[in-house]
């Protein structure tokens, strides 16, 4: 129904995922304050499944297809153009499948788009979208009134609704043929065996770009040694091989919820955040004060990482023999 | 095969970043402009997949403050050929320009596209899949490894958690790269003002974004913190002092023990 606010499911293993909870939360403020219904979108079988996840939603549509398990780009594509092009809702929302998908969709219908959102309001009938750019430095605040508009939201940036009551499902056949898709999968591969897990060590010493080279690495191993704590990366570090991929943080890598997160000379993209901002204690070391990790940090230190990295060892080791 | 890689010079992150009076734009102070880091790895695929005899690498800057240097990089890299495309991209938003790529490209024969995942600007949203939509090409965002075979490109997208799906791709195509099966190779500071001085750009015709742009900028501002933080200040010795007092207290290492 045209005027509706949509948003895509997100699951995995017929489990709704939290970025879904995340889009519900959004969806629902813009579906009251347009006065307008909220619809959960879900492309592939297992839907009735998935419907008591979605309570806040006023309707699950689902098109029930078996192509459309696992993200397929262009059949993902094809069948949400055609579905937005006939039902025309006024807003879709996405997580993380909308870095796969808004663009291409918002194109080919040539209605407007808005990526890594963090805030999403209806001012009169004019969408304000606020988006992290320029890695987290800064935000731009966007508006517009077209009559559809696609938002990619920032994962981590809406707290979930409390539970309510499931939304009924409307199963619709598949509006557009699947066949000879411009994109087939071919395999899952999952990570060789980590030598570590970072998500169960109770304190992280991670390092970024800013840590300068490989061979720098041994002062936070120095660190993470007289600390008791583990090594970990940002996505460049483990990019350049300088440690491995399994300890990467963020998006790409794991998540973790440390005691202690050190960050030293990591700039904080919103990827990385979204690794790492549930920590419970978060020191950051950079050089730069603008950085976007200061924002979440609750110690900072506007610094050289090769300076106070080996200052506070000793410091640690200077304290163990006293 | 040719391989167009669309690369765009972006305000250097690592610098100090302002917001310019008009509360629009970025207050240039020197910061300069460099290459926008996912599309150095979308290169480096490029010419490793030239390097296999695999396709020839063409390049396409949209002018900017220091896209005449990239251009200058990708040739003494090994990109055959550098297109620049004129005009001026930076209140068009990657919607505006990713119409007007769509527009030139046609005149640029091409069976693969490759470019960076996300630039830091992308408000709208990254001007690969933008592209992809305006061109009705299939695509693939957040590939770090591409092989080609006759029609196909046979990709490796990354997922959370280290996960990674393989799809293969009908060409022409394009794709948005995150990564790439090497590092991006070093050029020394010699070779690239050698370039500088002979690198053939081919100028395109100049093009504007047809249409209205969808979404308007109202402003950019600095983010509020999520928290307070507090900086402990001194030289690294006083700040390590006051790091161990924060340990200390907040029984983490070897005084978690303390908090039992
Ligand atoms: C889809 C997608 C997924 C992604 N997934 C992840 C992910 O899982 N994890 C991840 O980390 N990133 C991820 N990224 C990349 C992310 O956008 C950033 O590029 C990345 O986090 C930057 O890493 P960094 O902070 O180490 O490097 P930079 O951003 O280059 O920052 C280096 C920092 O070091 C500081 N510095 C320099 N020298 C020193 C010094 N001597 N002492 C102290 N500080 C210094 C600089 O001021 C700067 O702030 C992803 C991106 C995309 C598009």
């Amino acid at each position: 129904m045209p005027g509706e606010v949509w948003i895509l499911v997100e699951s995995l293993r017929g489990q709704v995922l939290p970025t879904t909870s995340e889009l519900l939360t959004a969806g629902r403020r813009l579906a009251d304050a347009a006065g307008a219904r909220l619809v959960a979108v879900h492309l592939g079988p297992g839907a009735d499944a998935l419907a008591p996840g979605l309570d806040g939603a006023d309707a699950l549509l689902a098109v029930d297809h078996p192509a459309l398990a696992i993200l397929n780009p262009d059949l993902w594509v094809r069948v949400l153009e055609a579905l937005l092009a006939e039902r025309r809702p006024r807003f879709l929302l996405m997580g993380n499948l909308g870095y796969e998908l808004t663009a291409d969709l918002a194109a080919r219908l040539d209605v407007p788009c808005l990526s890594s959102c963090q805030e999403l309001v209806l001012e009169h009938d004019t969408l304000v979208g606020t988006c992290r750019v320029y890695g987290g430095k800064l935000l731009a605040e966007v508006t517009s009134a077209a009559p559809m508009v696609l938002a990619q939201l920032l994962p981590g940036a809406f707290a979930p609704l409390p539970a309510g009551p499931a939304p009924a499902v409307e199963k619709i056949a598949c509006p557009v043929s699947l066949e000879d898709p411009g994109t087939t999968f071919l395999g899952l591969d999952m990570p060789p065996a980590a030598e570590v897990d970072i998500t169960a060590a109770p304190v992280l010493i991670s390092v970024g770009r800013g840590i300068g080279a490989a061979e720098n690495l041994t002062l936070a191993e120095d660190l993470a040694a007289a600390l008791g704590g583990t090594l970990a990366a940002s996505r460049p570090v483990a990019e350049l091989g300088w440690l491995p991929k399994a300890r990467q943080v963020g998006k790409t890598g794991q998540t973790v919820r440390p005691r202690l997160y050190l960050a030293a000379g990591i700039s904080g993209a919103p990827e990385h955040l979204e690794g790492m901002q549930g920590a419970q204690l978060i020191i950051a070391i950079n050089t730069d004060p603008q950085a976007p990790i200061f924002q979440v940090a609750h110690y900072g230190v506007v610094g050289d990482c090769l300076e106070i990295l080996p200052a506070l060892t000793a410091a640690l080791r200077a304290a163990e023999d006293a | 095969m040719r391989i167009l890689v669309l690369l765009q010079a972006v305000p250097d992150l690592t610098g100090d970043l302002q917001v310019a009076p008009d509360g629009l734009s970025l207050a240039e102070r020197g910061g300069g402009r460099v290459l926008n880091e996912f599309d150095e790895w979308a290169l480096e695929e490029a010419l490793q997949l030239q390097a296999a005899g695999e396709g020839e690498v063409h390049v396409l800057v949209p002018q900017a403050n220091g896209a005449r240097d990239i251009l200058a990089a990708a040739w003494a890299k090994g990109a055959r050929r550098v297109f620049l495309l004129p005009g001026s991209w930076d209140g068009v938003g990657n919607w505006g320009l990713a119409r007007a790529v769509a527009w030139v490209v046609q005149d640029l024969p091409s069976e693969l596209i490759l470019t960076g995942m996300q630039s830091p600007k992308d408000a709208d949203a990254g001007l690969g899949m933008l592209l992809a939509g305006f061109l009705r090409r299939p695509h693939v965002n957040g590939v770090r490894r591409v092989s080609l075979a006759e029609e196909t490109a046979v990709v490796e997208k990354e997922l959370a958690q280290g996960m990674v799906a393989r799809f293969a791709v009908r060409l022409p195509a394009v794709l948005g790269l995150i990564g790439a099966r090497t590092a991006p190779r070093y050029l020394p500071l010699h070779r690239l003002r050698q370039a500088a001085q002979t690198v053939p750009v081919e100028e395109l015709p100049a093009v504007t974004p047809s249409g209205p742009l969808p979404c308007t900028l109202r402003r950019l501002l600095a983010p509020p913190p999520a928290r307070p933080t507090t900086f402990l200040r001194g030289d690294p010795s006083q700040v390590a002092d006051q790091l161990l007092a924060v340990l200390r207290e907040q029984h983490v290492g070897r005084w978690a023990q303390d908090a039992r």
